[in-house]
């Protein structure tokens, strides 16, 4: 049954182990961590791929509209350049009337032209020493005729060179009205005299004029910078810069000398466009840049600024979305695996439990085998013991047979064989017959104790009680003993000893049988001894409730091997006897509520056998010892 | 014990037996029909009493105490190994049971069974006297 434990114990544990079911957990969500980091990577390396795409494209577009902003700046300049030098042609100027009526209005009528395409707001002329001699402004605005501006710088450049002068392109500078502004000039020289009689000129806003090419005034959206040829800002979104020289310190400190921006920057002064990216602290921006080219000469420069961030927006939806896509598909992968591992846990739950189920009820009904075996095997040991006491019943049955047989055979063969003598040996008639008689008694007691026995086990032995002085009767019994040792064996002293001879001890109990016990007791005591003493001792127990007879022999005591069961049926150790009387004795004495017993004496000189009988009750006796008297 | 001068040709037999009455009869019968017979009751006395190549026949009970037919047998077989021993017993269970374990040597035709009669032990006792 042991290997059915077994096999229950371990399928128990050989089916999804704690250990094993921890491991694949753990398995799963690194599979899980894994993957969210593989997608979210390659999310970002999409996203970095798109964004680059896009910058990538809008480098492209913005090379193309910047170049479109310098050329149209460029052609716009170089518009009203040629009116400039049309009207240093005209008659009016050739003939040196700087500042009359007539060139008032060819100056009014060009000024209309001019402001019509460009917020250009001032055309004026200079004498040969820089008096401002006509000067058209917007109305209600200050003039200045007759101002000596030689001071200004541009002026100065303007007109360093008078006979080989063109047409000139100024830096930036605050004009008289304190506006940040440009002016282009051109030479008024007689053609056939080349007398110089002054310039004619427009001075232009720098922030109106570059504001009507793109956005100037918001830092955080694209924006345009222009500089002049000293890289000093005419108009850029970032108004703190407006006037500033791009390598100035002011400038430097705010773009944190930033290399990309330096160098890019340095590469357009000298004449060349380009693009660029860089981030110097205020966000990532992408410029672009080109210069304005007057008649093949760079004169001004133009850069383009796009904050990235402002190029994300566009497609920062879409990779929201698409971001959000991915987190769906993870969380909802991450979902159905977290709940395929909750429904293998309670799955596993569910059989573990099923299994233990299953195991409890096969122990439960491997404990009631195990009982039902143990039951077999108690019946089996009692069918075994039963069978063994059969088997001992039937030897002692047997031995009981063999030794009845044998024990009523000799005195048969006794008397069988001496009456056959009988004839032959008149003159020994006598003791011939003795022999017959003795042998004829030897046939009745054995017959008579088989009858005893016999009664016994059907339990039909019956007492014959009466109630009499014990001492009398057990001092009678002795004596005929005495009787009968004297005439025989004088090597064997047979003694009585009472404890109160005028004493009565009153039993109630079958006289017969009681004679019969102390008998048998005599004779066994007188057949194995041979010769010394034998003392019949009788007295009251302490308690006074019973009496105590013990006959002590001093024979060869009773043998080790049938010490134990003396008292059982067929133990002898005598030839001559059939193992009967002890057993019936015993059943008398306890018949009569007593108790029988023996022992040897510890130097091995002899044996006592001891039976007791209860007294009659000390208020009975007396009444009953009184009539005896 | 009941010793008479033995006559001519007389054959002698020794009876051992534990009860005294026994050994009496037989000794009377067999005396009777001329054996000169020695008995005794102890089986010990008359192993030490025994005489090699003096008797015809033994005669030997089997339930003895001290020691029994069979031992007696063989102590006396050690002392005469020529001499006629025959079993005269009343334990045929016992005789038997010990006759088919350890002396299965021993004839069946050697065990007279008790109770017999005076003439029945006579022609038992010729017959095995009379046999080789």
């Amino acid at each position: 049954m042991d290997f059915l434990k077994n096999i229950i114990k371990g399928g128990g544990a050989s089916f999804f182990s704690g250990k094993t079911m921890k491991i694949a957990i753990v398995s799963i969500a690194s599979i899980v961590i894994i993957s969210y980091g593989l997608f979210f990577y390659l999310q970002s390396v999409t996203e970095n791929d798109i964004k680059n795409s896009l910058i990538e494209q809008q480098r492209q577009r913005q090379i193309e509209s910047t170049r479109a902003i310098s050329q149209n700046i460029g052609s716009n300049l170089d518009s009203i350049m040629t009116r400039l030098q049309l009207l240093a042609g005209s008659a009016d100027l050739q003939g040196g009337q700087l500042s009359d009526n007539s060139t008032k209005r060819l100056l009014e009528e060009v000024y209309r032209q001019i402001t019509a395409i460009t917020p250009a707001d001032r055309l004026f002329i200079l004498d040969k020493d820089n008096i401002v001699k006509t000067n058209i402004v917007p109305k209600g605005e200050n003039t200045f005729v007759g101002t000596n501006i030689s001071a200004f710088n541009w002026v100065k450049e303007a007109t360093s060179d008078r006979n080989n002068n063109g047409p000139h392109f100024s830096d930036g500078f605050i004009g008289l009205d304190n506006k940040y502004r440009i002016a282009l000039s051109y030479p008024i020289i007689n053609r056939q005299t080349t007398e110089y009689f002054g310039l004619i000129g427009v001075a232009i806003p720098t922030e109106s004029f570059f504001a009507h090419y793109g956005n100037i005034h918001d830092v955080n959206s694209q924006f345009l910078a222009v500089f002049d040829r000293n890289a000093t800002y005419l108009a850029v979104g970032i108004k703190e810069l407006l006037g500033k020289n791009f390598f100035g310190e002011f400038t430097q400190k705010f773009i944190n000398h930033n290399p990309v921006l330096n160098n890019l920057s340095r590469n357009l002064f000298a004449g060349n466009e380009g693009y660029g990216v860089y981030d110097y602290g205020r966000g990532e921006r992408l410029t672009t840049q080109f210069p304005i080219f007057m008649n093949g000469v760079p004169e001004y420069f133009v850069q383009v600024v796009t904050p990235t961030q402002l190029i994300y927006s566009q497609i920062n939806d879409v990779l929201f979305t698409q971001r959000i896509e991915t987190f769906t598909l993870l969380a909802g992968i991450t979902a159905a695996i977290v709940i395929l591992i909750v429904f293998l846990v309670k799955w596993n739950n569910i059989l573990r439990n099923e299994v233990k189920n299953r195991t409890r009820d096969l122990e439960s009904s491997l404990k009631k085998l195990e009982l039902k075996e143990k039951e077999l095997n108690k019946s089996n040991n009692r069918l075994e013991s039963a069978n063994e006491q059969l088997k001992l019943h039937d030897k002692m049955q047997k031995e009981f047979i063999n030794i009845a047989s044998h024990e009523m055979k000799t005195p048969t063969q006794a008397i069988l064989g001496t009456s056959g003598l009988l004839q032959y040996y008149p003159e020994r008639r006598d003791e011939l017959i003795e022999i017959i008689r003795r042998n004829a008694k030897r046939l009745q007691t054995l017959t008579s104790d088989i009858l005893d026995v016999t009664r016994i086990e059907s339990q039909t032995f019956h007492l014959e009680k009466e109630r009499f002085n014990v001492f009398e009767l057990l001092s009678e019994v002795t004596k005929d003993y005495m009787e009968k040792i004297k005439s025989g064996n004088n090597d064997i002293k047979l003694i009585y000893e009472q404890q109160n001879i005028n004493h009565q001890i009153l039993v109630e109990a079958d006289k017969g049988r009681i004679t019969q016990v102390l008998s048998n007791i005599l004779n066994n005591a007188l057949k194995f001894t041979d010769k010394g003493q034998i003392v019949v001792d009788v007295h009251e127990s302490n308690d006074k409730k019973e009496i105590i007879v013990s006959i002590t022999d001093t024979g060869r005591g009773i043998s080790k091997d049938i010490f134990a069961k003396l008292f059982s049926k067929f133990v002898t150790k005598s030839s001559q006897g059939t193992g009967l009387g002890l057993y019936i004795s015993k059943s008398i004495i306890e018949a009569h509520g007593g108790r029988i017993w023996a022992e040897n004496r510890k130097d091995n000189t002899g044996a006592t056998f001891i039976f007791t009988l209860p007294k009659v009750n000390e208020d009975l006796a007396g009444g009953v010892g009184e009539n005896h008297r | 014990m009941n010793q008479k001068q033995p006559q001519q040709g007389q054959k002698r037999i020794l009876a051992v037996d534990d009860e005294p009455d026994l050994t009496t009869i037989c000794s009377l019968a067999l005396e009777h029909y001329g054996f000169k017979v020695d008995t005794f009751n102890d089986s010990y006395e008359a192993l030490s009493r025994f005489r090699p190549d003096y008797y015809d026949l033994v005669i030997l009970d089997i339930k003895m105490p001290k020691m029994d037919g069979f031992e007696l047998y063989n102590e006396l077989k050690k002392r005469d190994s020529n001499v006629k021993v025959c079993f005269l017993t009343a334990s045929e269970l016992y005789y038997e049971e010990f006759r088919k374990k350890e002396y299965c040597a021993l004839d069946k035709n050697l065990f007279i069974q008790k109770p017999i009669d005076n003439e029945e032990l006579l022609k038992e006792v010729n017959k095995i006297i009379e046999s080789c």
